[in-house]
């Protein structure tokens, strides 16, 4: 799998140079910004003025953040750029009333809405959906197109039974309910083994859509599971050191599937012999593996020195402006001639105050916030290759059921039948605790046939018939998910990656900016100080 | 410093002068028990008091101690320049040894002894005379100066004799009180902005460490993204400068910082001497309130005794004594007391007037010293800050390129 590809490349780098925020709408029909906002009557929420292409249309937050669900539901393979998080509850108890009206935190979020409207746009699915299309573009209230869709109202929905990625009406949508989800546990680390391997499944496929940032706090901590990735052995494998210690294991709910995989600490992929076969599989994984060291990196190292920077910065202004009134309260005591002086540079430490003040302002808007965004876009873009990865395992896990199921003979009482029920047991097992929860057709299916060969030895044809029909036709609906996964995979990546090169690279100038306006101002204030004293120094 | 003093009286090329400067610190006697530092004095005279005119002497911390000590003592009238503190936190971390503390403490010393031949008394003083040329200090010390310690001056005598504590000063705010107001609100002044100035230096040490800690974030930013590592790299270095850069501030800051705390030290001593100036009055004060009570007495038994003797009188009459005679006798004795009483008070003032001369004097070195070292404190500040940010922009600057 080719991600980076050169042509791609040299149209990018016309978005590399500049340093402000504009970068990434040089191509001409991305334009698009948030121009204004405007409280509601009564005060109670904020609209923002959304201008593209010399038209005008007002949404508020929550559209926001309904479109972003919508669209999880409908591309859960997609990595859909980060919206900034609502206010934590802290915030709101410190200023129950500002809070929703703060000019900063305004302003940090229409820059962060303004970003997330950018970076939809360069999405290869998300600018040419139409929802999104009216999003930005009909004044209609998005409430009124919302209920005009007709989406099931369930959400407790699992992604992985929803269709990869793409517009084209779904022909195996009867299918998807019943699709195992048998991964999940595979996901987990042996760690988090006790936990229910419910709780595990959407804790590490639900889409993490609000992250609750705010401009103050880092992004919260996710549980480790999602950071751990392992590519599970392939099914025959297993089922030879299955085989061995079937006889020894007891039943209970608590084994390990057989899909789960020992425990490896580190990031690092097993390697496995059989995966030659899956190359595209074997870049995805690796790719995931660098997203998520990237991250994390992010996460626990960047931002947190910058953050402790950015407050060093702020103690500093207030500092310095004590210094300067220390140096003014000197001048009541002295004589006429060194009470200017005193004058002279208690405005010079007062100004780099101010100055130091700036810097932090602009640190923060134009460094540190880009970098959370990058951070929340690259676990945006984490959940989506791992929902990949789960989908890509599901149509295996088909493949391995129909394979079983076209090895048991059904009415062989006389050859060993303690092979064929063992296994269905296996199979059973690692669907056993969805089972459990009997929401499954699939596993209630399972639940059946395990009562059934509970009972007798042997499993009639038709049953058996019926199972492998199930079995070939979610898995030709996998299938046909796979394809639409891979068709799209180099674009979403290629798209990822310009993303944040250009945002990191932003970043990059930002900082040479602040920095070197800091210096700048500072140097001609204290030169003129300099020069001030060494006239009053003249004059004496 | 001493050069901004030398413009406001620029001596002629005939009058004494005295230079001297503190250098070479050198470690002795290493390992042993009474491992010390040493400094060189090399004193460059004209004055004809000292025997050579150029003397170089190795003197270690204590001695000058043993000089500050000597001079407060002997010098009651003169604010003999602060020495800089002890350091015992140095001494319990061990970093007495220490390059920096050194070079410190040997700016310091120098300070102090450029201080103490500026001061129109204090370098007549024999004692500080032989602490630049005497060899051997130790012996000068104990056989010359010790008894001499011991003695009291006449003025003492009589102060002791008459219980003060508890009188006060006249109420009337005299040129004295102000001078000491002023002093101490400078000192607030001062205090305060030392305090800013070395949270400040606190504050940028952080910095300093951060500003590191995120160019090695930088720097592995580089690594995760390969088209990042040209322009990170650059981020990455500038980061690094810019702590380094920090950190020389913080030194040049420390420095000042010094000057600051001895310009305080100073205005303490001054404040000192004034308490002096205060007791040595009261003492003068009490002294005439005893005269003016003797008086009172003498005219009172001159005046034929008063109700006040009844008493005594019809005693005496039982013993027998002649009434005249008695009355005589003492009013003779209280005539030769309040002689004696006068006398001292008259010695006294004298003393006291001059003592409040050196007291004015000492206060307008002070005031010029105090301009004088502000001065040079903040056109320091300011050349600090100057240089500090050319450097940093001079280094994102070239970053950025």
């Amino acid at each position: 799998m080719n991600v980076i590809k050169e042509g791609i490349y040299k149209e990018r780098s016309s978005l590399d140079s500049p340093e402000t925020s504009e970068g990434l709408d040089r191509k001409a029909d991305i334009q698009i910004a948030i121009v204004s906002t405007v409280t509601s009557s009564d005060g109670s929420y904020v609209e923002y003025e959304i201008s593209h292409h010399k038209r005008s249309v007002w949404r508020r937050y929550s559209d926001f953040e309904s479109l972003v669900k919508l669209m999880h539901r409908r591309y859960p393979a997609a990595i859909v750029p980060p919206i900034p998080g609502k206010q934590s509850l802290l915030s709101y108890a410190k200023h129950p009333r500002k809070a929703k009206n703060d000019a900063d935190f305004l302003n940090f979020r229409s820059r962060m809405l303004e970003l997330f409207l950018r970076q939809c746009l360069l999405h290869p699915l998300l600018r040419v959906d139409s929802d999104f299309d009216k999003f930005i573009n009909s004044s209609i209230s998005w409430h009124v197109i919302i209920s005009s869709m007709n989406l099931s109202k369930d959400s407790g929905i699992d992604p992985l039974r929803l269709p990869p990625i793409g517009t084209e009406p779904d022909p195996f949508a009867h299918l998807r309910s019943s699709m195992p989800l048998v991964m999940s546990n595979t996901v987990s680390p042996p760690s988090s083994r006790s936990r229910k391997p419910a709780e595990v499944s959407t804790q590490s496929v639900r889409p993490t859509s609000n992250p609750s940032t705010t401009s103050s706090t880092d992004g919260p901590v996710y549980p480790d599971s999602e950071d751990e990735f392992k590519l599970p052995p392939t099914s025959s494998e297993l089922l030879l050191t299955h085989d061995s210690d079937d006889n020894t294991s007891s039943a209970s709910v608590q084994e390990p599937s057989p899909y789960l995989p020992s425990a490896i600490d580190g990031l690092s992929v097993t390697s496995n012999p059989k995966d030659t076969t899956r190359p595209e599989f074997k870049d995805l994984t690796s790719y995931t593996n660098e997203v998520i060291l990237c991250r994390k990196f992010l996460h626990h190292n960047l931002s947190p020195s910058i953050h402790s920077t950015l407050s060093g910065i702020s103690k500093m202004e207030s500092s310095l402006s004590k210094l300067g009134s220390a140096f003014h309260s000197l001048t009541a005591l002295n004589e006429i001639h060194l009470a200017n002086h005193l004058q002279v540079i208690a405005n010079a430490f007062e100004f780099s105050g101010m100055y130091a003040k700036a810097l932090e302002q602009e640190f923060n808007s134009s460094v540190y916030e880009k970098l959370i965004q990058s951070m929340q876009l690259a676990r945006s873009a984490v959940r989506a290759l791992k929902y990949k990865n789960l989908k890509i395992q599901q149509r295996e896990f088909l493949q391995d059921q129909l394979v079983h199921s076209n090895s048991i003979d059904p009415v062989d009482s006389s050859s060993p039948s303690a092979y064929p029920s063992n296994r269905l047991n296996s199979i059973q097992r690692a669907v056993v605790s969805q089972a459990k929860k009997g929401y499954t057709i699939f596993g209630r299916l399972q639940n059946a046939i395990y009562d059934f060969v509970d009972g007798e030895t042997s499993i009639s044809k038709e049953t058996l018939q019926e199972h492998r029909t199930t079995i070939e036709n979610q898995l030709t609906a996998a299938n046909w998910d796979c394809q639409i996964i891979n068709k799209l995979i180099d674009e979403e990546l290629e798209y990822y990656k310009v993303c944040q090169s250009t945002q990191l690279k932003e970043i990059v100038n930002a900082v040479h900016a602040s920095f070197s306006k800091w210096a700048q101002s500072n140097l001609h204030r204290w030169l003129r100080t300099r020069e001030e004293l060494e006239e009053l120094s003249r004059g004496m | 410093m001493l050069n901004s003093i030398d413009s406001e009286n620029p001596p002629p090329s005939s009058t004494p002068f005295i230079e001297c400067f503190v250098t070479e610190p050198r470690k002795e006697l290493q390992g042993s028990r009474d491992a010390h530092v040493s400094y060189l004095i090399i004193t460059k005279t004209n004055s004809p008091l000292f025997t050579r005119s150029e003397c170089k002497v190795r003197r270690r911390f204590s001695d000058f101690v043993k000089l500050q000590e000597i001079l407060s003592r002997l010098n009651e009238d003169c604010v003999v320049p602060p020495l800089p503190a002890k350091h015992k936190l140095e001494y319990i971390k061990g970093n007495r040894f220490s390059e920096n503390f050194i070079n410190r403490r040997a700016s310091l010393l120098n300070r102090y002894i450029t201080r103490c031949a500026f001061h129109p008394v204090l370098h007549r003083s024999p004692h500080f005379i032989a602490f630049l040329e005497n060899p051997n200090w130790n012996n000068y010390v104990r056989y010359f100066i010790q008894p001499k310690l011991n003695t009291t001056s006449k003025l003492d005598e009589f102060s002791d004799s008459l219980l003060n504590a508890f009188s006060k000063l006249k109420e009337e705010p005299t040129e004295f009180d102000i001078q000491r107001d002023h002093v101490q609100q400078f000192m607030l002044g001062i205090s305060n902005l030392e305090t800013s100035i070395q949270r400040i230096v606190r504050l940028e040490k952080t910095l300093e460490t951060d500003y590191e800690d995120v160019s090695t974030q930088f720097d592995r930013l580089a690594s995760l993204d390969r088209t990042l590592e040209i322009p990170v790299e650059s981020v990455h270095q500038a980061l690094q400068k810019t702590g380094e850069e920090y950190s020389f501030l913080i030194e040049k800051l420390t420095l000042l910082l010094d000057t600051i705390k001895d310009v305080q030290s100073y205005a303490q001593s001054l404040k000192e001497l004034l308490k002096r100036r205060d007791q040595k009055q009261q003492d003068v004060e009490a002294l005439q309130e005893y005269s003016s009570k003797l008086s009172l007495e003498r005219d009172k038994i001159s005046s034929g005794g008063s109700s006040g003797f009844s008493f005594s009188k019809t005693f005496d009459d039982l013993r027998g004594v002649d009434h005249n005679d008695s009355r005589l006798k003492r009013l003779e004795q209280v005539q030769s007391e309040l002689q004696a009483v006068e006398q001292a008070i008259q010695e006294a003032s004298i003393i006291h007037e001059a003592f409040n001369q050196r007291v004015r004097e000492e206060s307008k070195l002070f005031d010029n010293v105090r301009q004088s070292e502000m001065l040079n404190a903040i056109n320091e500040y300011a050349n600090i800050h100057v240089e500090f940010f050319t450097n940093i922009r001079e280094l994102w600057l070239h970053a950025k390129q």
